[in-house]
């Protein structure tokens, strides 16, 4: 039988344990893309606070900024070689988290798991003074806490994550335009959801790849919809959109949906994979913390 | 197969069929269950719809199932029975064996009650359908109803029932058929039957005469059926209902007793025992004298060489050597009494293992000599164990001939000699006649003749064993004109000179001259042939009832002035016989083998035993292959297997199977 939706799963415990975040204190959030891609700026200067790395010469054209010349090469070689240094940019890490009333769901708890893995990830990023962003949606952006930036705003980072309410249908498609338009930085996107949407998820991702993000997408389905526990003759109501259907459950349906679900994911990964969006899956049942220490560090989103 | 019920089961299912389909149309109220999102779901349902073109058929197996099930609920409500094939002619005659072989203890029963079994299943089946209530539903159509007749026959055939249409009677008339030992014979069984079937002879002009019925004749047998030959079937199409299957049997196929001549107190008893099982056996027989066990002896019994197919009756079923054993047992009885045999080992027919014989009295035969004067006889017989050999002068015995020498119509000694001497009457007995012949109506007086010798005689016959005749000159004789059914025992020159004649209880010796007429006195073959005479005649008189079988009648003389009798059967059932006007009580009803007793009869006449000594009713292994009557094959019909014709219980385990198997199909479904 389903399990019945758990409201307040385990509401008392915080977000993230102390000792977890001591563990966190250790990582950092990657972009993978802006190390290879554009090699734009890089944010190794952040304790400093500006830039004083060295990246490359290039011959001086009049009006280049003198200051910037290298008179030493200018002594050796009496060319006159501008000397470019990387750009100093902080990391925006942006967080997307779905709340849709359908993370409202599991046993553990969908909505809970997502929060904790995004207040693993915020964490990370204020600790390590990324400009860090959190948009809760479920059609719309409903909910956001924008360029948080600082080890002391943590705390309340994560009261906001505690409060982001779960509900609403969710339209990712809506969101990830709107998303699109109003984020102008660059910086690692990490989308949470369980992409049960059924307006599907190519639009969204599209809207998001436009802009040229280092997008992460993170898939997350409760034990009831991997191996749903249904029995019987069933009017199936959607949690969301109240949509009904009317299923008697056999074993080849059963074996349908299984076949569906593998195929739906499968399809998601091959979608991601294909324009370079690191997908990953993940259950609730495997421990948030297992999930951020161990897998995400896999992908690559942490160090 | 039809049905008794087929209205109320239809109006039944007119009712609960549409319900169920309604009920399966009806939405399905299902459980709401919330789920995160039915995106896969409809998917996966749409996927198997179009996948999986059986899904549907899936969906409706359950109704299949349970309209199945709900189907065979109202056939069973709809009382089906299986109807033999033996219900199309309307008129059906159930010929039921009740022979001796129908005793044969089957698996489950013996034979006949197997056969009654049969019967009343038959019956049964037949004129259900408007029986009862019931009828009222059938709109009062008359339907054609089958008339049936029970016949039950061994020797006699017996109308159990004749034509009627009431089950109830007939199946209460067959329960009441009673086993009986007689042999088998068919003929008189249908030729009753016939005599039923027969249109009547006389008709009204107005009364059609109904054709030629088909009527049906439905035999119930084991097949052991004898002069199935001679069986002449006039009207209908005799079928064959085949009963038993055992073989396993030892029976008494004879039983003789005889007294000693020289010493009456000694018993000689002759017994064939013979094996028909497949199986060599062996066995004990014993000997009781009057309920007291006298003698045992084993015997070892071969199988038969081939299995018992004699085709009919008339030729006797040869025993096989080793399969049949001849016992002969001495045993001093000097009293009269009942002496049983029994064979020791269980087989399936029980009749033939016991066989009785009444033993009586020792006696020393009592010979009148009517003659003026004869020292020959006289001393011949004076030689001769014999208890009295009065004379009596040829004047004396016509005086006083009906007093004074006969009882009952038959001489009261067991031998008479008339010499020279022609009676005016002669009474039921035993008679030597020397020179002189019967008076006997078809035995003129012969014509006289003088000095002749013998040509001719029959030299291995009891009467003339160690009977020297070559010497004999006969001085002065009689040439016998003897009936052609005389036994000419010595010729002479011009004729027969010596006959045995039977003719209405009286049995002639008949001897064409005087003794003393002959040098025969002289030589030693005349005491001999007297003492062969009067043993042979004597002897005779002893043995004249012979064995007995079942069915056929005893004849008990009472002494004079009683009424009646109370016979004693062998089921200890006892029945009063009223005695006749010429002193016998007769009793016909011997259909089982045993000892059959009356108190207050004459001694020595008031016991008879009735044995079985029948090789055909004791071969009791079917015959193989179809019975042939009237030189045709009769069809068989198959033996019907449920108690009750009605076979609703079938329908409603089927039913219950299907219910399981619902069962196991809606939990597959739900399975996980």
């Amino acid at each position: 039988m389903a399990t019945a939706p758990l409201r307040k799963p385990d509401a008392n415990e915080p977000l993230l344990a102390p000792e977890f975040m001591l563990k966190l204190e250790q990582l950092e959030i990657l972009s993978r893309k802006i190390f290879i891609g554009r090699m734009k700026g890089e944010r190794r200067s952040k304790k400093r606070g500006e830039s004083v790395e060295f990246a490359d010469y290039r011959n001086y054209v009049v009006g280049d900024d003198l200051r910037f010349l290298d008179w030493n090469i200018y002594a050796r070689l009496e060319r006159l070689l501008l000397k470019l240094f990387l750009e100093e940019e902080d990391l925006n890490v942006t967080l997307l988290l779905d709340t849709s009333r359908s993370m409202d769901w599991g046993k553990p708890h969908k909505g809970l798991y997502v929060k904790r893995v995004a207040a693993a990830l915020a964490y990370i990023g204020l600790i390590n003074y990324d400009r860090v962003s959190v948009y809760a949606y479920s059609d719309a952006l409903t909910h956001e806490m924008r360029g948080v930036r600082g080890r002391r705003l943590v705390s309340q980072l994560i009261r906001f994550l505690e409060n982001v309410p779960l509900e609403g249908p969710s339209n990712f498609t809506a969101v990830a335009k709107r998303f699109a338009v109003r984020f102008t930085g660059k910086g690692v996107v990490v989308v949470l959801s369980d992409f049960m949407d059924k307006s599907g998820y190519a639009d969204g991702l599209r809207y998001l790849l436009s802009r040229d993000l280092d997008l992460y997408v993170i898939q997350v389905l409760s034990p009831e919809e991997i191996e749903p526990g249904l029995a019987g003759d069933l009017k199936l109501k959607d949690v969301e959109d109240d949509d009904l259907a009317e299923v008697t459950i056999s074993k080849p349906l059963l074996d349908r949906y299984k076949a569906n679900l593998q195929a739906y994911c499968a399809e998601l990964r091959d979608h991601c994979t294909r324009r370079g969006i690191t997908y990953l899956f993940t259950s609730t049942r495997v421990p948030f913390d297992t999930l951020v220490l161990a897998y995400l560090r896999q992908r690559g989103l942490l160090r | 197969m039809s049905f008794l019920n087929p209205y109320f089961a239809a109006a039944v299912a007119a009712v609960v069929i549409p319900a169920l389909l309604i009920l399966y149309f009806l939405k399905l109220r299902r459980r709401e269950e919330v789920v995160p999102s039915t995106l896969l779901w409809k998917r996966a349902v749409q996927d198997l719809q179009v996948n999986a073109p059986f899904q549907r058929l899936r969906k409706s197996l359950l109704l299949f199932l349970q309209l199945t099930v709900l189907g065979l609920a109202v056939f069973a409500l709809a009382r089906p029975i299986i109807q033999s094939t033996a219900t199309e002619a309307d008129r059906l005659v159930l010929l039921i064996d009740q022979s001796a072989s129908m005793n044969t203890r089957e698996a489950d029963g013996t034979r006949l009650e197997q056969a009654k079994e049969q019967a009343v299943r038959l019956v049964r089946t037949l004129n259900r359908r408007n029986a009862g209530w019931r009828s009222f539903l059938t709109f009062g159509v008359a339907q054609t109803r089958t008339q049936v007749m029970v016949i039950a026959f061994a020797e006699r055939a017996r109308i159990v029932s004749p034509f009627t249409t009431n089950t109830a009677d007939l199946v209460s008339l067959i329960k009441q058929i009673e086993p009986t030992d007689g042999p088998t014979d068919l003929r008189e069984a249908l030729e009753r039957a016939e005599a039923y079937l027969a249109p009547p002879a006389m008709t009204t002009d107005k009364t059609p005469v109904p054709a030629a019925s088909g009527a049906r004749l439905i035999l119930i047998s084991d097949g052991r059926i004898a002069h199935l030959d001679d069986v002449v079937l006039k009207s209908g199409t005799l079928e064959f209902l085949r009963i038993g299957d055992t073989a396993d049997n030892v029976g008494i196929t004879a039983l003789r007793t005889q007294r000693s001549y020289e010493r009456p107190e000694q018993l000689s008893v002759f017994l064939t025992v013979r094996n028909f099982g497949p199986a060599p056996v062996a066995t004990d027989v014993s000997l009781y004298v009057d309920g007291t066990l006298a003698l045992v002896r084993s015997v070892r019994l071969a199988a038969p060489a081939a299995p018992s197919a004699a085709p009919a009756r008339d030729a006797e079923p040869p025993a096989e050597e080793g399969s049949s054993a001849s016992l002969s047992f001495d045993l001093p009885l000097n009293k009269a009494a009942v002496l049983e045999a029994r064979l020791s080992r269980e087989d399936r027919l029980a009749v033939d293992n016991r066989a009785w014989a009444v033993i009586p009295p020792p006696r020393k035969l009592r010979v009148l000599t009517v003659t003026e004067k004869n020292y020959f006889l006289d001393s011949v017989l004076r030689g001769l164990p014999l208890e009295e050999f009065p004379f009596a002068t040829p004047a004396q015995y016509e005086a006083n001939a009906a007093q004074a020498y006969e009882a009952d119509g038959a001489s009261r000694f067991d031998v008479v000699i008339f010499d020279k001497v022609r009676p005016a009457r002669l009474p039921a007995g035993n008679f030597l006649f020397l020179g002189a012949t019967p008076p006997l109506p078809g035995f003129p007086e012969g014509t006289a003749d003088e000095n002749f010798a013998l040509i001719w005689w029959e030299e291995t016959h009891p009467l003339l064993r160690h009977v020297a005749l070559d010497s004999v000159i006969v001085a002065k004789g009689l040439t016998l004109p003897v009936p052609r059914e005389a036994e000419v025992l010595i010729e002479g020159p011009r004729g027969p000179v010596l006959a045995r004649y039977a003719a209405a209880g009286r049995h002639c010796l008949v001897l064409g001259f005087a003794v003393e007429n002959s040098n025969w006195w002289s030589k030693p073959g005349f005491p001999v042939f007297m003492y062969n005479a009067i043993r042979y005649l004597g002897g005779g008189a002893e043995v004249a009832d012979g064995p007995l079988r079942p069915g056929e009648t005893l004849r008990f003389p009472a002494p004079a002035g009683i009424e009646s009798l109370t016979l004693t059967r062998p089921d200890a059932r006892t029945e009063k016989l009223r005695v006749d006007a010429s002193g016998t009580a007769y009793y016909g009803n011997t259909d089982r083998a045993g000892v059959y007793a009356v108190d207050g009869g004459l001694p020595g006449r008031d016991r008879f035993a009735v044995n079985l000594e029948d090789d055909w009713e004791s071969d009791i292994a079917p015959p193989p292959g179809p019975l042939t009557v009237d030189r045709q094959a009769v069809g068989e019909l198959d033996a019907i297997r449920t108690a009750t014709p009605e076979v609703w219980r079938w329908f409603v385990g089927a039913a219950l199977a299907l219910v399981l198997f619902e069962w196991w199909v809606y939990n597959r479904r739900v399975m996980l």
